[in-house]
Parts: C-alpha cells; sequence; structure tokens
C-alpha cells in the first residue's frame, strides 16, 4: 500500500525531528551530566573519568550521531540513575501507562457518546444543559485536584478502593502482557482479577474525566449539525424509529469529525499519565519520567519524548485509517 | 369537492424570533387531487416552503402555525394533522446530496426509509427512476454518483414509501439543464403510472409552466393568484404575477447594440488546464480543458454556456489565475499572463475583475461593506483614505446602492444587494475586463432582471468587456454578443447570438437549446 508507506515514512521524519529537538535541548541544560552520575561526592578527576566514560567530552555531532546510531539498534541507552538499560524500563513500565490510558479512552467512549447523542436529540432542553454542566466540568476540573478528592473520599472515608498503587503487597502472578487485566485472568484466579479493578478503578475514573467531557461535547456539537440535515428529516418523515435515526443513521456522520479529537485525547492520556500517576503511586512510565526530569537523567528523558512521540503518530496513523473506514468519502491517496 | 386529497384553508404561519414576531404565510387556501400537479411559484422569501413544511409539522416548535387541514375527510389543525399528512407524502429536496446520507449506502437508506420492502422490489425502483445499474447502485454511496443520478436516487427512496403526495421542492434547481429535462419528465411519467398527487415548488417560471396543471402565485405569504396553468402564465391577472413574468429573461428581448473595437482584448491560446484527481487510474491527472483558443473583443459580452461539469468555471479560474495552466498562453490586453511571476501578475488583476456566483462567499462575513472595499482600492490603487471614500460613493450610486450599506456587514444585506456590492467591488477598480461565473443564478427572477439590466448599462456606460458564464440559455441571450458553447473542455461552438439560436451547428447546442424550457 503505498499510502500506507508514504505515511511511515513522514512519521519517520517526524520522531527523528523530535529525537533531535529533545537531545539538543537536553544538553542545552545549564547543567553538568557528568557531575549528576558521578554522584555529590564526587571528586573532580571522577567526574573526568565519566564524563570520557559516557563520552560526554565529544562534540554534540558526534554524540547526536552515536546515539543515533545505538537507536537504529533499539538501544535507548542507559539511565543515569538506575544504570539500568532504558529500553528494560520502558518496557517494563510502559504497558501500565498504556492499561490506564485505554482504559481511560474506552470508558469515556463508552458513556461520553451515548450522552452526547442524548443531548443533541434534546438540544435545549433540561437534560441537556444537565449534560452541558457535567461535561464543562469534567473538562475544567484539574486533574491532580480530583485525584487527590476521589483518594480522600472512596478510599479514605468510604474505603471502597484501595488508595494507591497497581496492586496489593501480598498479591502476585505472572505478568506475560504487562496489562493486569488480561495477566490476571489467565492466572486463572477470580480475586487477582477483582483485586486489579479495584487498583484500576480510581485512577481511570480521573483519567477519564477529562476525556469524558470532551467526548459529550464534541458529539452533541456534531451531532446537532448532522440532525439538521435533510437526509434526517427525510428519515423521520418516512417515520424511521427515533432510535435508529440517532444511532445508525445520524452517529456515523458525526462520529467522523469528532474521532480525529477523540483520538488525540487518548495520545494526550498518554502524556498526560505523569499527575495522576504521582498521585497514585502508578508505576508506569509517568511516574518514571517525573523522576528522570528531576535527576537530569539526560537519556531517560529524550527516550520519554520519543516514547510518547510514536504514541502520537500511531495514534494518529490509526485514525486515518479508521477514519476512511467509516467515511467513504475518504479516500487514502 | 370530490377527490381532493388534501385541502388546506386559511393556513398561517408566524414565527416567533426574539427580534419580533415575522407573519410568513397568511390566509393560504390550497387544495390538491390525486394524479394533479399544483405548482407554487415565489421568489425565495415568499412563503412557498414554509406552506408545505407547516403542513408537514415541520416548522419549528415555537412558530404559531393557524388554520384547518383535511385529509381522508377528517379536519382538524395543522399540528394535529400533521402525522397523517407526513404519512402520505415524501419529499424531493433541491440539493439531492444533501438530503442522501453519505455515509450510508443508497440499497440501506432504501431499506431503511421504505420500512422493510426487500431487495428486488428496491432495485426495479432504482431501475424505474432510470438508474443505470440498479443492483450496483444498491451498494453504492451517494458521492460516486453525479447530481442529476442522486436527485434519482432521492425520488427512488420518496416513492420507495408508497406515498400519495410526493412534494418536491426545487427539486432541479441544483441541475443543469439537460439532466432538468429528465428529472421533470421521470416525475411526470410516475404521476401518470401511480396517480400521484405532487405539489411542485419553483422559483422559476419555465419550468412550472412545463410541469404543473395548475399554479398557485405566492408573495410575501400570500397566494396572489391560482388557475390553471394556462391562465396563470397566458393571461395573468395580478400585477405581481404580470412583473414575474415579464422579469423571466427569456421573453425580454435583447435590447443592447454596442460596437465592439476590433482588436481582442482576451485571447487564450491553445490553453489546457489539468486538476489532480485522487482516483490512480488516469495517473494522478484529469485534463479539464483540452487545446482551448478563443478571443473576446474589447466592449463585446461573449457568454460560455455549458453543462455543469463542462470546464466553464476552470477556463475562467485559469484567465483570472486561480488554478495554474498546463499548457498554452492567455495574452490580456497584450500581456502574456502565463508568464508573469505573482507580483507582476497583481498588477494586472485591477484591470482584470472577476465575480462569483455566490456573492456571501465573495465577501467577508466578518468585516464591514467599507472596510471591504476601502481594503481593494488599497491593494491596487494609492488613492488617499478620502478619495477612496469619494469613488465608493460613486459607484454605489451608480448602481442604485443606498450609501448607508456600506456600513453593515454581508448578512445584513439582501442576495441582490450582496451581489451589487461585490460588483461594486469590482468596479470601483475600474476594470476593463469583467469574468462573471454565474452571477445571477443565486437570485430571484426579478431581481436577476434587474441586475441584468444593470450590467448591460455599465458595459455601455463604461465600455466594458464581459465575459459571462451561465447555464442558463435565456440569460446568455440576453446579454451576449456571442456565445461559445463548451463541452468536456472544448469549444463546440461559436457563433454570434442570433446565429446560435435560430442555426445551431453542433448537435449538442441543438440538444441544449431542446432541453431549455423555453427558448
Amino acid at each position: 500500500m503505498p499510502y500506507l508507506v508514504r505515511r511511515l515514512l513522514t512519521s519517520v521524519l517526524v520522531i527523528l525531528g523530535v529525537i533531535t529537538i529533545t537531545f539538543v535541548v537536553a544538553r542545552l541544560v545549564p547543567s553538568d551530566p557528568a557531575a549528576l552520575y558521578a554522584g555529590p561526592r564526587a571528586r573532580p578527576a571522577q567526574v573526568e573519568q565519566v564524563r570520557q566514560d559516557l563520552k560526554l567530552d565529544a562534540p554534540l555531532a558526534e554524540q547526536y550521531v552515536s546515539y543515533l546510531g545505538e537507536l537504529s539498534r533499539g538501544d535507548l541507552g542507559i539511565s543515569f540513575a538506575t544504570r539500568q538499560p532504558i529500553l528494560d524500563d520502558v518496557v517494563d513500565r510502559f504497558p501500565a501507562t498504556l492499561e490506564l490510558a485505554l482504559l481511560a479512552t474506552l470508558l469515556s467512549m463508552v458513556i461520553g457518546i451515548p450522552l452526547g447523542v442524548r443531548a443533541a436529540a434534546r438540544q435545549n432542553k433540561a437534560s441537556d444543559t444537565s449534560l452541558r454542566l457535567l461535561a464543562v466540568t469534567g473538562v475544567s476540573i484539574p486533574v491532580f485536584w480530583a485525584a487527590l478528592l476521589s483518594q480522600l473520599f472512596f478510599a479514605s472515608r468510604l474505603g471502597w478502593f484501595p488508595l494507591s498503587g497497581r496492586l496489593p503487597a501480598d498479591v502476585s502472578f505472572n505478568e506475560p502482557t504487562g496489562f493486569f487485566v488480561v495477566d490476571s485472568i489467565l492466572s486463572g484466579s477470580p480475586s487477582n482479577f477483582w483485586a486489579v479493578l479495584r487498583h484500576l478503578a480510581m485512577p481511570v475514573m480521573v483519567m477519564a474525566l477529562f476525556p469524558l467531557g470532551l467526548t459529550t461535547r464534541l458529539i452533541r456539537s456534531s451531532m446537532i449539525d448532522v440532525l439538521a440535515e435533510p437526509y434526517i428529516e427525510a428519515a423521520r418523515l418516512a417515520g424511521v424509529p427515533e432510535r435508529t435515526v440517532l444511532y445508525r443513521l445520524a452517529l456515523k456522520n458525526a462520529l467522523a469529525p469528532a474521532l480525529t479529537i477523540l483520538g488525540l485525547t487518548f495520545a494526550y492520556s498518554v502524556s498526560s499519565a505523569f499527575l495522576v500517576e504521582a498521585v497514585f503511586g502508578w508505576p508506569g512510565i509517568g511516574s518514571y519520567l517525573t523522576s528522570a526530569i528531576q535527576r537530569l537523567d539526560f537519556p531517560v528523558i529524550t527516550a520519554g519524548a520519543l516514547v510518547i512521540t510514536v504514541v502520537y503518530v500511531v495514534v494518529n496513523l490509526l485514525l486515518d485509517l479508521v477514519h476512511a473506514k467509516i467515511d467513504p468519502r475518504v479516500q487514502l491517496s | 369537492m370530490t377527490g381532493t386529497l388534501l385541502d388546506v384553508s386559511d393556513l398561517s404561519v408566524t414565527f416567533n424570533p426574539p427580534t419580533g414576531a415575522v407573519r410568513a404565510v397568511r390566509d393560504v387556501d390550497l387544495a390538491i387531487s390525486a394524479g394533479e400537479v399544483l405548482g407554487i411559484v415565489g421568489e425565495s422569501g415568499s412563503g412557498k416552503s414554509v406552506t408545505v413544511r407547516s403542513v408537514l409539522g415541520l416548522t419549528p416548535p415555537s412558530a404559531s402555525v393557524g388554520g384547518t387541514v383535511t385529509i381522508d375527510g377528517t379536519t382538524g389543525t395543522p399540528r394535529d394533522m400533521s402525522g397523517a399528512a407526513q404519512k402520505m407524502s415524501a419529499l424531493v429536496y433541491q440539493n439531492p446530496g444533501a438530503a442522501l446520507n453519505p455515509v450510508v449506502t443508497i440499497g440501506r437508506q432504501l431499506r431503511l426509509l421504505s420500512g422493510g420492502a426487500d431487495d428486488e422490489e428496491l432495485e426495479s425502483l432504482l431501475g424505474r427512476v432510470g438508474l443505470p445499474d440498479p443492483k450496483r447502485a444498491m451498494q453504492a454511496y451517494p458521492h460516486e454518483f453525479s447530481g442529476g443520478m442522486q436527485q434519482r436516487a432521492v425520488i427512488a427512496m420518496a416513492l420507495s414509501q408508497q406515498p400519495k403526495l410526493l412534494i418536491a421542492d426545487e427539486p432541479t434547481t441544483a441541475l443543469d439543464v439537460t439532466t432538468e429535462a429528465q428529472i421533470l419528465d421521470l416525475i411526470l411519467g410516475i404521476r401518470d403510472e401511480r396517480n400521484l398527487a405532487v405539489v411542485f415548488i419553483s422559483h422559476d417560471l419555465d419550468v412550472i409552466g412545463k410541469v404543473a396543471d395548475r399554479v398557485a402565485v405566492m408573495q410575501q405569504g400570500v397566494v396572489v393568484e391560482t388557475g390553471t396553468t394556462q391562465q396563470v402564465l397566458h393571461v395573468p391577472q395580478h400585477p405581481y404575477t404580470q412583473k414575474l413574468i415579464a422579469s423571466a429573461p427569456s421573453r425580454t428581448p435583447a435590447a443592447i447594440t454596442h460596437e465592439p473595437d476590433e482588436h481582442a482584448i482576451l485571447e487564450i491560446r491553445n490553453l489546457a488546464v489539468d486538476y489532480r484527481d485522487r482516483n490512480r487510474t488516469s495517473g494522478g491527472k484529469v485534463r479539464v480543458l483540452e487545446d482551448l483558443n478563443l478571443s473576446v473583443v474589447a466592449g463585446e459580452t461573449l457568454a460560455l454556456v455549458g453543462e455543469s461539469g463542462s470546464g466553464k468555471s476552470t477556463l475562467a479560474n485559469a484567465i483570472a489565475g486561480l488554478v495554474p495552466v498546463a499548457n498554452g498562453s492567455i495574452h490580456f490586453q497584450s500581456t502574456e499572463l502565463t508568464a508573469l511571476n505573482r507580483k507582476a501578475r497583481r498588477a494586472t488583476r485591477a484591470q482584470l475583475q472577476m465575480v462569483f456566483q455566490n456573492p456571501l462567499l465573495s465577501l467577508s462575513p466578518r468585516r464591514s461593506i467599507r472596510w471591504q472595499l476601502h481594503e481593494a482600492l488599497r491593494l491596487h490603487t494609492g488613492m488617499s483614505s478620502d478619495e477612496r471614500n469619494g469613488a465608493i460613493e460613486g459607484t454605489f450610486e451608480r448602481l442604485g446602492l443606498s450609501v448607508d450599506l456600506v456600513e453593515r456587514k454581508p448578512h445584513e444585506l439582501s442576495g441582490g444587494q450582496a451581489q451589487r456590492v461585490v460588483l461594486a467591488r469590482a468596479l470601483v477598480l475600474e476594470p476593463r475586463c469583467i469574468i462573471f461565473d454565474e452571477p445571477t443564478s443565486a437570485l430571484d427572477v426579478s431581481v436577476q432582471a434587474e441586475v441584468l439590466e444593470l450590467l448591460s448599462e455599465l458595459q455601455a456606460e463604461h465600455g466594458l468587456t464581459y465575459l459571462f458564464i451561465t447555464h442558463d440559455l435565456a440569460v446568455a441571450r440576453y446579454l451576449a454578443d456571442r456565445i461559445a458553447v463548451l463541452r468536456t473542455g472544448k469549444i463546440v461552438e461559436l457563433s454570434a447570438t442570433a446565429d446560435l439560436f435560430n442555426n445551431p451547428a453542433h448537435e449538442y447546442t441543438k440538444s441544449l437549446l431542446d432541453a431549455s424550457p423555453t427558448v
């Protein structure tokens, strides 16, 4: 498929651009990574030794070229802080974030799309107005605040959900996929599955708030446009049941324009996981990057930017493919 | 009355926007029987559509609707009867592209709207409305059809509901003349087969004359005249009907005589224009214009006619420099436009202006008229602010526009006013040549007549050259000295207006003339 090939090539260019920018910016920060790596008590000679070992004394262009070479072999470098290969850390933590973001996006669509359709069908009636209020609230509440409040109320006061973490300390099972929902089912124990769900509940709900509000509003406004179209009037005049009109004739038209933004909110959730993961002690990529930034762990920062970029690029590509599937007028060429 | 299917009496509709009540329809009495075509004619805003839509219960809930509707011996208020009215009728819309769901196949739409007819039935219906391959049409999406085919599909969808009354609201306005004639034939044929009652709404008297048995003429929400088509069109009683008939361009004799200069002001040689095609089979390019030669003499009006898709607008856009030229040359006042760089090209634009079909799309919705006219002058002249104001006021006066209008924004103008403002923006630059792309087809007939008259006056006053693109042969006949007929990117015939109408040489010209309702 030549379209796919072309899209993949431009994606590579985008990723290369982001690598270059983060690489350069990370090196421009007025701080000495060699000193950081060597630790606070290291003597100048030791720092110099580290500098040479890590090749930080080489010209920037040379460092850049060797970095690209390592990347092309799938080597993301070594973390200054943990001395671990970054790739291992990322592979370890990324599924935790992805699971959170996927479930949050799914939840926001499963609830938000019907709510949006309903609001549009009852435009300016009481239920529409209250839904709109709800949506605006969802979009405007700061995510860390919602996270703290939910901990206070659902975990401390009511005790429905655990305060933080991904699993209780005494529960463990094999993790072939890294997605605990899947892994706990594979472990065959309902109590494992239940524990996973209880831990997921609060972070997923908090993370879904923003995309939920956005989905409701977007679907509402594009449904209102579609419902004013003559082909909808014609269907109603012909006596097609209202449910069929809304969900089988109108929604598909309304979904296409909303889709792009909805997909981007998924990518956004991945990069916005920082705060949610920090509050809920979630061992994902967000908390990993937060600590890397605090320690000026350059290889990790660059690798994190790279991972998030790849998520955006992949999601965008998938969206275009789905869009073409929904709307027959879109041609991929 | 025996056999009356639908009887509407004393219908009135009042809209209640926050700005104050508007009476859109008053005291309308209409009746229609099976097998009859009732034409409703009037300008836009005369209440034609509102009348029909209020009977179907399609007016907004905030509108007050009064009067009585009788269907099958049951009489009630329009709102009470709207369910019964909806049940027995089906609508055919002006824009078939909007009446079809773009993301659902024709077959699926038919199945849903017909309430579960089987595919065989639906396919035979698609065949009946003249779609060449019904089996394939069932699988097709609307955008794969031409406008004419879309309208056939819309008619099939309407018929699939087994209506007794077909309501066609300007069903051919968006179509070219040849297709229009075919669709009108189709509607009449179906009427005969099914003994359908048809309400046919149009602003076009010629079309109404062709299809309607009886005509109701509406003006400002009131039916001013009803009668058989013969009576109304040939012995109109009401002054408004008389004015409507008089302003239909085809009935006005060509009145302008002026002597064109000998030399060509615009010379087009071997012009070719390509469009990018999304379909790769054609190698990514479609040739829209091919080896086209045309010269326009200073002071004349040359009309370009042809069906939609023939390349008329592409030619205009190529001359204006809005689309790239693949081959050939365009000389304007002996300057080769195609060889100029952007800056030099811009200097020629004041002399060669263009007026498009939709005035509201040609004006910025956010800026006052004054600002937009000033901007045109700022770009092309070195005038001071006072000089610019003077020039604008002078032009407005010449066009019969009140100077107060300059403070308004485009949406505060009527269609006719807006098109005149666009014309003013072109004229204020004192061009030598103006290209018009269907400038009057969005306007009502009486406004159209005024604008056309104004154009010929201006031409006589200023020795302007017009290149006038239209699909309406009557308009071309009224305005043009010469007519060029364009078909699939080539000029098939070019001759003086009278010659073309009296002795069309090319087969295609003949078929165009035959298809055109009255010319």
